[in-house]
């Protein structure tokens, strides 16, 4: 059989529908992580209420319970606090996992793909 | 036709290999997570599990229930059971409920267990070092609040579960074993709730169930106890066990070249000087989370003979840096 | 049912599974991406005997295919059967709708086994929707492209059992 003869068995549907799934499903492969939230969302709560639901793509500074959070490139830091301590400034850019202000009670969550735990440890006593 | 096909395949091979990447990386296990503020710390709590939504749902009605117990037994909040006892000490017995009378009696167990070096009633005492404003108490008022410090003047009532504190002055804080407690329940609840794995950490009390996904047992850091709060001394392999770590790097301040800090040695009022930090681990979290204080407060000697009476797993920092791993915990430790 | 046709049904199906188990000597990464070969037979059993021969060759083939390679009622056999259930069924719908050649009708078949397959991962395992948006198109795409392939066999076979009858009928 020749190509020729294999073209004239197939319809006309047969190759509207070869071409409409390769180009549909082509396609997606590339736009549906283009368009899916990058990284995922940043929670941030404060006493323990949701106060804020974010995207990490979003650019953003907040001021909230005497910490200045920044979004910025898909990552989150607390640029500043009031805190005495600072370990949550001190943590610098995240992109997953946490940032945990205690005498503030603010918890900054990234949720999406959790990376290699930090320091190779799970939690640490 | 030939040159057609061999394209053909290669392209194929080449999506085959992003779909076995692409598998990898997402194939790979499922922890999910979520910290809060609790209990005057930090609790993170981890579970592995296939379905985000179970996973989610367990976490949450693990924290709901701390949440309940934070109510039950904090010191601080005046609406609490263990504020009802203290308000009433030295004039009734107060009912409590189940997880507040377990919980004492637990403790009372264990400071008779440790002779005293713990010590759910070492409250006055306590009071009296402001870590917040480094101020140490003089030595007159520590000698002055010594007598209420005798655990054995709580008494427990089963046959109305109602606990009582005998003298006027006495306070009853459950801080020092609360956290080990809390994790022993959150750990029966999350597996209750079919989660084959995880870890529940109230800050440094730590007890972890299952295995990592890959198999491989949980990592727990310890502190290096002269570093900053992400140096480690020892890496711990834990399945299945508890862990906590009582140090002088935890509240504290330094006058005079002395570090006053916050575990404090029943008899005398005053910080205890032999360690810079002592881990256990242990089966339970009650167990090492009151353990690991009295040990640190006991000193070198009675330390060492209490772990060893006990059969303990521990990991022992002097106050002059060297350390001692207890021969069953060897095989858990890794130096870092 | 003719006597006859039984042993072509149990011959047919014979063939599915054999294809069935031959796909799994081609390494894949996981044990629900394959080539379905074993669409090959199941397309040409609808085309020549209907629904419900193939669907009877599926069942066989998911059913005897599982408890052969170990898997019955395991996460595979769940994958293959709802995979399976769901391209017969478009499959038919498609051949009844009379505008689809063998091709159109094994791209069909191809997509809804995998679409079948990517619910019942969802429902039954990873709820995690995200990850699942994320494979589906590049699934799907492959499916597309061993659509392709399997319904070229289908061609190739339909020609040639043409041939044969011809032949038949001229001696």
């Amino acid at each position: 059989m020749t190509i020729a003869e294999i073209i004239r068995v197939t319809t006309l549907f047969d190759r509207i529908l070869l071409v409409v799934l390769l180009v549909i499903t082509g396609a997606s492969i590339v736009l549906v992580p283009l368009y899916l939230p990058r990284g995922g969302q940043i929670m941030i709560e404060a006493n323990n209420k949701l106060l804020y639901k974010l995207q990490l793509s979003d650019d953003k500074t907040i001021e909230i319970n005497g910490l200045t959070v920044e979004i910025k490139a898909g990552k989150v830091r607390v640029a500043d606090s009031d805190c005495p301590g600072k370990v949550c400034v001190k943590q610098g850019w995240i992109d997953s996992g946490a940032i945990i202000c205690l005498p503030n009670r603010v918890v900054i969550t990234v949720d999406g793909t959790p990376t290699a735990p930090k320091g190779g440890v799970d939690a640490t006593t | 036709m030939k040159p057609k096909l061999l394209t053909a395949s290669a392209v194929l091979f080449v999506i085959a290999l992003i779909i076995i990447l692409m598998f990898v990386l997402n194939a790979s296990p499922h922890i999910y997570k979520k910290s809060e503020i609790l209990m005057d710390t930090v609790i993170t709590l981890t579970v592995v599990s296939n379905s985000e939504r179970r996973a989610d749902e367990a976490i949450e009605s693990a924290f709901n229930n701390l949440r309940r117990l934070e109510r039950l037994l904090s010191f601080f909040d005046a609406g609490s059971e263990v504020s009802a006892i203290n308000k009433n000490a030295g004039i009734g017995a107060v009912k409590v409920s189940p997880d507040t009378f377990e919980l004492t009696t637990i403790a009372l167990e264990k400071a008779e267990l440790s002779c005293g070096a713990f010590n759910p009633v070492i409250g006055p005492a306590m009071v009296l070092w402001d870590f917040k404003n480094n101020k140490r108490p003089a030595d007159s008022e520590l000698k002055n609040v010594l007598p209420l410090l005798d655990y054995t003047r709580i008494v427990l009532n089963g046959s109305d579960s109602s606990v009582m504190l005998m003298d006027k002055g006495m306070v009853l804080d459950l801080g020092g074993i609360a956290k080990g407690y809390a994790a022993d329940r959150t750990v029966e609840l999350l597996k209750r709730a079919g989660m084959k794995a995880g870890i529940a950490a109230m800050a440094g009390d730590i007890r972890v169930w299952g295995t990592r996904p890959d198999g491989s047992p949980w990592r727990v850091g310890i502190r290096a106890p002269r570093g900053t709060s992400d140096d480690l001394i020892g890496v711990l392999s834990l399945e299945d066990l508890a862990v906590s770590t009582s140090g002088d790097y935890e509240r504290f301040f330094i006058e005079g070249g002395i570090r006053y800090h916050h575990l404090i040695e029943p008899t005398t009022g005053y910080p205890a000087g032999d360690f810079q930090s002592v881990t256990i681990v242990n089966p339970e979290g009650v167990v090492t989370d009151s353990l690991s204080t009295a040990v640190f407060v006991m000193g070198r000697e009675k330390a060492l003979r209490f772990i060893k009476k006990n059969k303990l797993m521990a990991y022992l920092i002097y106050a002059d840096g060297t350390t001692y791993t207890t021969e069953n915990l060897r095989a858990l430790f890794d130096n870092r | 049912m003719q006597q006859r046709d039984k042993y072509r049904l149990a011959l047919l199906a014979a063939c599915a599974l054999a294809l069935h188990g031959f796909e799994r000597l081609i390494p894949t990464p996981i044990p629900w991406l394959r080539f379905g070969f074993a669409n090959i037979i199941t397309l040409i059993t609808l085309i020549l005997y209907g629904f419900n021969a193939a669907l009877t060759i599926t069942l066989i083939r998911v059913i005897i295919g599982s408890m052969l390679m170990g898997t019955f009622l395991g996460p595979p056999f769940i994958m293959s059967t709802v995979g399976g259930l769901f391209s017969v069924a478009a499959m038919w719908a498609a051949l009844q709708v009379r505008v689809f050649g063998p091709l159109g009708l094994s791209l069909t078949g191809a997509l809804f086994h995998n679409l079948g397959q990517l619910l019942a991962v969802y429902v039954v395992f990873i709820q995690n929707l995200r990850s699942i948006l994320i494979l589906a198109p590049v699934i799907l795409f492959v499916g597309t492209l061993t659509g392709v392939l399997n319904g070229l066999a289908v061609i190739f076979i339909m020609e040639h059992l043409k041939k044969m009858s011809d032949n038949v009928q001229n001696t």
